[in-house]
């Protein structure tokens, strides 16, 4: 039995912005602006060196109405390095790239195959292998019903059946729900990849058949953390290898570094850089958040007698002309339990006040500002997480003054 | 909780002291600088570590070295005797905590020991000075009434002053219509850059039509440019045409004169070559003519061209010479040789008897040859043989004839009634007839033979073909045969006979007649005979009756027949050789032989003869032939003698002539060539005229002439033409030439407007093509877009922090508030009313109560019920309220907080009854509570009686006594 080769990308959200960095300087900045294309780049680059017989990409190639023209025409020119080496490319779109917009299109080259919003199966022959691909796009930006009725049952025994299908599993509630299907309902099709998109989360639901999230390329969110890429996919009848090619240019990670017995800031200095350049040498460029571990009070003591910011930006100074970037976007301090309970009633009586709130407390505390007609626009929600940070950082800071108070 | 002693090692001017304290009341007395206040901190420190570096506090180390540090000795309701000991070491100080057990601890325990409270929940509850006495004056109501509730209750100033610090920091961060707080301008910076990207998303949206617009550009562009194109070929059209419009003019009246003149062609120096060779061709015609009368004069003089035959005769003729002096003496010789061959023959000839020329040349043609002889000889032998044979027979026969007498007779009875003798004459005469008419022939033959051999053939084979008719008639019956057998043998008989005779006695040509009389007699026998035949018919009948009888006979007559006819068969062959050959009688056969040679050799001679005569003739012929010739030569009469001499002489004469002749005739060959030359030139010249004629298209000279003129004058005309069209050329092409002039100069105008006009559109166009280019290159590179979306992002997310800032402030402001609210809520009642108490007592009944209105703000009340606000108390009375409150906390905190109170000359203002009041109230708590007191006032060691007064001053001398 012949095997193929193709490549399983999604989510791709070219020149989309890197949210939640703050104060970075404009020449990393467009590091970080770049790190999509960059991510697109290195795709390409690995499809022209290795050579895939097709390439999938499970939607969200743009970021919806933010797209930039500068987007398409790279990935235009990308599509253009891969007809020039005859590999064909099947696109559906997502939510974010839905037929429905009214953008400016750019007419793609020939190997590229759209699949439009009737769920349509293609055929295509790989050495004497036949495949079917099935998939669809999104025609609005909402598409809630599940489609995965719509995928017809693969029937053919020898041939090789993909499905393509941007949505998340029912019941997943964490991000927005789009096309919902159970990996029950995939399984049933008989199919023998579904290659997904939508989470950005890379992570295989199930083998046997594999049900793939390849993931972005490109982490573009504090919560993306770790290397992103795309799935190297070696498929054949009832055998399926998977490789994790990374892409990202740039990756969003949290780094623990610990501070144990240290008293003088070049030594604090001296950690932080080593654990630094580690990451470096494994992983790259990244923006990091630094978290101090095994804190003690006198370390506290010589940390807190500057203010984070000013550590931050001294840290920031040490890593500056280092290539490849790295970006230290906030360090956190986790105080050790002996410090945390030293607080007298009063404090904890205050603390646990705030213990005591609910959701609902929280969101009528925080109206003033995530309610405000016109701030509110520009932030997200808070989640049950941001609410227990605030929380967290509270009872720090409560902590903090009340104990040194004259 | 009870302290009991202080034991200081070293901490600030104390070393070495050990303070021992009793339960109740301690007055800590001393003027200023005695260290009461370094006292109170050592206290603090060592319950609470030393102040950090970085909180601005005195940390009292001692300034002459030594150890830092000391030990607070008490006695704990929980954990009995506790030794709490803090020296130098980490920032805080090392703490060991000595338990009556003798365990120890350190910070872990020592909280425990200290019901957890901090230095500054202590010192908001448990230790009070006169400057917060007095700050309470400067307060706020708010505040006064939050610090009283707070100091109240909890004693924690801080956590109101925190929940401003907050509070303010929220306003700093966040305000719901302000324009200055951080949040509110990063909204703005926010707004700013969500413009600026919406425009930005404009303008990209302007991509799509822009490159529409670009392609629509291009094809306007296109079109505008054929028509510029067009434009300008019109416009350079008519610029031409202004050029070209005299010499368009000048062209048309040259090209209707070249119309005019007909003549097409004229060869190329006409006139010079015609003359030149019209001169050639006169010259050569005198020429001809003269080289033609030179010919004919050489002509006549050689007219006769057959002297040269007869000279070429005479020539050969004398080549002759010895060859006819040869001829004349052979003719003499064979002249001799004749003579005498022909006496030899006559001399044979008489030896054979030839008498008559006509035998002479039968002998002649007689044919002597071996086998004739052979064949004679045997034919002798058959006679002889037969004549044995019929001697036999004849014998035989004489014995039948009688027996045929017999048998005749019965014939002759039959032969009675025969036909007619008349008839049988007829017939018989038939035979005759027959027979004459052969023989008549056979004359005729030999007689006329050259001459009528032909007719007489024919009339002998017609009469042959009548005589075979009517011996096929008689063979029909054998009678017939018989009788015909022996007719034939009386014929033979009679013919021979008749030959013998000379028949060449009549003349041949009276044979004619006879023969035409004898076929009538023919005819008419042939009819009788018929006759006879139908006899002959019934006769042989007859004679059948009589066959058997008559057989014997017949076979002996056959045999005889049969004998005699070989005999005379044999006789006959002889005779009639003998007979042809002119010989009469039968020659004895023995001489046969001799007669054969003789007449051979007579033949011989005569051939010679002949031949010889015949070669004289020859010869004789010759010399007659050559004679003739010769005499036609010379055209004399020759001799044969002088023949010669005579030619001889005329071929000389001649041979001479021939000499003059010959040279004229090369003269001549000369001349003829020469004359074909000028002739064949003479030609060439004529025909080259002629050509030049045609070529001019004239047929004379004249019309040469003329045409030469009108040629002329076309090529110059032509030549001027030819100026103009290059001059036309070198304009170019022009196809305005149909159109009037003045719609020619109105359009120029016009064409001038409208290409203005179409190069502006034109420019136009290139200018907004070029900024759409430009700005859809630039749209496709352009990153400020992501660059903005970034800086968006990082805005928001900065944003997003100071929201998070804001709200870790609003919560703790919050929880700061919530709280309050709650000790409002529950503990304020009981300590609202020991205060109350406390409060009456120390006014001695000036106010009944402290409340807390419903603003939250304390109010004093009097009996009479009238209400007062902190800030309308006078000094004292806020202090004693504030006093109040504080006592009222710390009675609510005796069991489950019991820490001792400290207070540093909190009294001052106080008036002496004020102070009794004061003092009363303490000593009613000193069961209690543990009073540590501070103060510079003598007077006050003394107010109250079982006070332990501790003089502070005094401590470094009592040091001192126990080191002594």
């Amino acid at each position: 039995m012949t095997s193929i080769r193709f490549f399983h990308v999604a989510d791709l959200h070219l020149d989309s912005p890197f949210k939640g960095i703050t104060s970075m300087p404009d020449h990393q900045l467009k590091t970080l602006r770049d790190s999509t294309f960059d991510a697109f780049q290195s795709l390409i680059q690995s499809a022209v060196q290795m050579k895939p017989d097709f390439i999938l990409i499970v939607g969200d190639i743009y970021d919806g109405e933010d797209r930039s023209l500068r987007a398409q025409h790279k990935f235009q020119q990308g599509m253009e390095v891969l007809t020039n080496h005859q590999i064909p490319v099947f696109i559906c779109h997502g939510n974010h790239d839905h037929l429905g917009g009214k953008w400016t299109r750019f007419q793609l080259p020939s190997n590229v195959h759209v699949f439009q919003k009737k769920t349509e199966k293609v055929h295509l022959r790989i050495q004497q292998q036949d495949v079917y691909i099935s998939g669809f796009s999104y025609k609005e930006r909402h598409v809630k019903e599940a489609m995965i009725s719509s995928y017809s049952q693969a029937n053919d025994k020898e041939a090789i059946h993909i499905g393509m299908l941007h949505g998340s599993l029912a019941g997943d509630k964490t991000h927005d729900v789009y096309a919902p299907f159970t990996k029950e309902e995939l399984i049933s099709k008989n199919y023998d990849y579904w290659a997904l998109g939508h989470i950005h989360n890379r992570q295989v639901l199930h083998m046997e058949p594999p049900i793939v999230y390849s993931g972005n390329i490109q982490s573009r969110h504090r919560n993306e953390r770790g290397p992103k890429g795309f799935y190297d996919v070696t498929l054949e009848k009832g055998d399926a290898q998977l490789t994790f090619i990374q892409t990202s240019a740039i990756i969003y990670d949290q780094l623990s570094c610990s501070c144990k017995d240290i008293v003088h800031a070049n030594e604090w200095f001296g950690t932080i850089e080593e654990a630094l350049d580690q990451f470096r040498s494994k992983y790259g460029a990244a923006v990091l958040e630094l978290k101090l571990t095994e804190v003690d009070g006198s370390t506290l003591e010589m940390l807190e007698g500057t203010p984070m910011e000013e550590w931050l930006s001294m840290v920031r100074e040490s890593q500056e002309m280092k290539d490849p970037l790295i970006w230290v976007q906030s360090i956190s301090i986790e105080t050790s339990e002996t410090i945390d309970m030293e607080s007298s009633g009063l404090t904890e009586n205050v603390i646990s006040v705030m213990n005591n709130w609910d959701i609902k407390d929280w969101k009528e505390i925080v109206s003033d500002v995530y309610q405000h007609p016109r701030l509110s626009r520009f932030m997200e929600t808070l989640t049950e997480e941001d609410y227990k940070n605030i929380e967290r950082s509270a009872s720090a800071f409560l902590q903090k003054e009340l104990i040194v108070k004259e | 909780m009870h302290i009991q002693k202080l034991v200081i090692f070293g901490f600030g001017q104390h070393e070495d002291i050990t303070i021992t304290l009793k339960d109740g009341i301690n007055v800590f007395f001393g003027l200023n600088e005695a260290g009461k206040t370094t006292i109170q901190q050592f206290l603090l420190s060592v319950l609470f570590g030393f102040p950090l570096r970085n909180q601005g506090l005195l940390r009292y180390e001692p300034k002459g070295g030594g150890r830092h540090g000391g030990q607070v000795h008490m006695v704990h309701p929980e954990f009995g005797k506790v030794v709490i000991e803090r020296v130098k070491g980490k920032s805080a100080g090392d703490v060991t905590v000595y338990f009556e057990d003798g365990t120890r601890g350190e910070e872990d325990a020592l909280k425990k020991v200290l019901y957890r409270y901090d230095r500054v929940s202590f010192e908001s509850i448990f230790s009070f000075s006169i400057h917060q006495l007095q700050n309470f004056d400067k307060m706020t109501e708010e505040e006064l009434s939050r610090t009283l509730l707070a100091s109240g209750t909890t004693g924690v100033d801080a956590i109101t002053k925190l929940e401003q610090r907050a509070t303010k920091e929220m306003n700093s961060l966040f305000k719901k219509s302000g324009k200055i707080p951080e949040m509110n301008v990063k909204i703005e910076e926010i707004r700013a850059l969500e413009q600026s990207l919406k425009e930005a998303r404009m303008k990209i949206d302007q991509y799509g039509p822009a490159i529409l617009r670009i392609t629509e550009v291009d094809q306007q562009l296109e079109i505008l440019k054929t028509v510029e194109n067009q434009l300008q070929k019109r416009n350079e059209q008519l610029s031409k045409y202004r050029q070209a419009k005299p010499l368009l003019e000048q062209q048309i009246q040259l090209e209707g004169k070249i119309s005019a003149i007909e003549q097409q062609s004229f060869p190329a120096e006409g006139i010079r070559r015609y003359e030149t060779l019209k001169d050639r061709v006169q010259e050569l015609h005198i020429q001809i003519e003269q080289l033609q009368q030179a010919i004919l004069q050489v002509k006549q003089k050689t007219n006769d061209t057959s002297s040269f035959n007869r000279f070429k005769e005479m020539d050969e003729l004398l080549s002759k010479e010895t060859e006819w002096h040869h001829w004349n003496l052979r003719k003499q010789q064979i002249a001799n040789e004749l003579e005498q061959s022909k006496l030899d023959m006559q001399q044979q000839a008489r030896l054979l008897g030839i008498k008559t020329e006509n035998h002479f040349k039968q002998v002649m043609e007689m044919d002597v040859s071996l086998q004739k002889e052979e064949y004679f000889q045997q034919v002798m032998h058959r006679l002889q043989q037969a004549e044995e044979t019929i001697r036999f027979d004849m014998q035989s026969s004489e014995r039948s004839q009688i027996e045929n007498e017999e048998a005749d007779r019965k014939l002759s009875q039959l032969k009675s009634s025969s036909p007619s003798e008349a008839d049988l004459q007829q017939v018989g005469k038939l035979n005759y007839l027959i027979r004459q008419m052969a023989e008549l022939k056979a004359r005729q033959q030999i007689g006329t033979e050259p001459i009528t051999k032909k007719t007489n053939t024919h009339f002998l084979v017609s009469t042959l073909i009548l005589l075979a008719s009517i011996i096929g008639a008689i063979s029909f019956s054998n009678l017939g045969i018989a009788i015909g057998g022996i007719l034939l043998a009386a014929v033979v008989f009679v013919l021979l006979k008749n030959m013998n005779q000379p028949p060449a006695e009549k003349k041949p040509n009276d044979y004619g007649v006879e023969i035409v009389k004898l076929e009538q007699q023919l005819s008419m026998t042939e009819q009788l005979a018929e006759r006879i035949r139908v006899y002959n018919d019934r006769l042989l009948q007859l004679t059948e009756q009589h066959q058997d009888r008559l057989q014997m006979t017949m076979k002996i007559e056959q045999n005889l027949l049969a004998s005699n006819l070989k005999r005379e068969e044999a006789k006959r062959t002889l005779n009639e050789f003998l007979k042809l050959n002119g010989f009469d009688g039968l020659v004895q056969t023995q001489l046969f032989p001799e007669l054969f040679k003789r007449i051979r050799q007579i033949q011989e001679m005569h051939h010679l003869i002949s031949r010889k005569s015949q070669e004289l003739q020859t010869v004789g012929d010759q010399i007659h032939e050559t004679l003739l010739r010769m005499e036609d030569v010379t055209a004399k009469s020759l001799s044969i003698e002088t023949a010669y001499s005579h030619l001889r002489d005329v071929s000389t004469s001649h041979k001479e002539n021939q000499k003059e002749y010959g040279n004229a005739q090369i003269k001549q060959k000369e001349w003829v060539t020469h004359l074909t030359e000028k002739q064949q030139l003479f030609e060439a010249m004529s025909n080259e005229i002629l050509v030049l004629w045609s070529e001019a298209q004239v047929n004379n000279e004249s019309a040469f002439y003329e045409s030469d003129n009108a040629f002329r004058e076309k090529q110059s005309v032509q030549h001027n033409l030819l100026a103009i069209n290059a001059q036309l050329d070198a304009i170019g092409k022009v196809d305005l030439a149909n159109e009037v002039d003045q719609n020619l100069l109105l359009s120029a105008e016009q064409l001038d407007m409208e290409l203005t006009n179409l190069l502006e559109n034109r420019n136009k166009l290139y200018e907004e093509k070029a900024s759409l280019k430009q700005q859809s290159s630039s749209m496709l590179s352009d990153e400020s877009y992501g660059q903005s979306l970034q800086q968006f992002e990082q805005k928001k997310a900065e944003l997003a922090e100071l929201a998070h800032k804001w709200s870790v402030n609003k919560a703790i402001t919050e929880a700061i508030n919530q709280t309050m609210y709650d000790l409002k809520e529950k503990r304020l009642p009981f300590v609202l009313q020991q205060a109350q108490q406390f409060f009456n007592h120390l006014t001695n009944g000036r106010y009944d109560s402290l409340e807390v209105n419903e603003d939250g703000i304390f109010e004093a009340v009097n009996p009479q019920g009238i209400r007062f606000r902190i800030a309308e108390l006078s000094q004292a009375t806020k202090e004693q309220a504030y006093i109040s409150l504080r006592f009222a906390l710390t009675e609510s905190l005796v069991n489950s907080i019991p820490l001792p109170v400290v207070m540093d000359d909190p009294f001052v203002h106080f008036d002496r009854f004020r102070v009794k009041q004061m003092v009363q109230l303490m000593t009613d708590l000193e069961i209690n509570h543990q009073f540590l007191y501070f103060t510079c006032h003598e007077d006050m060691t003394t107010i109250w009686p079982h006070a332990h007064v501790i003089d502070v001053a005094a401590l470094q001398n009592e040091r001192s006594v126990l080191s002594i």
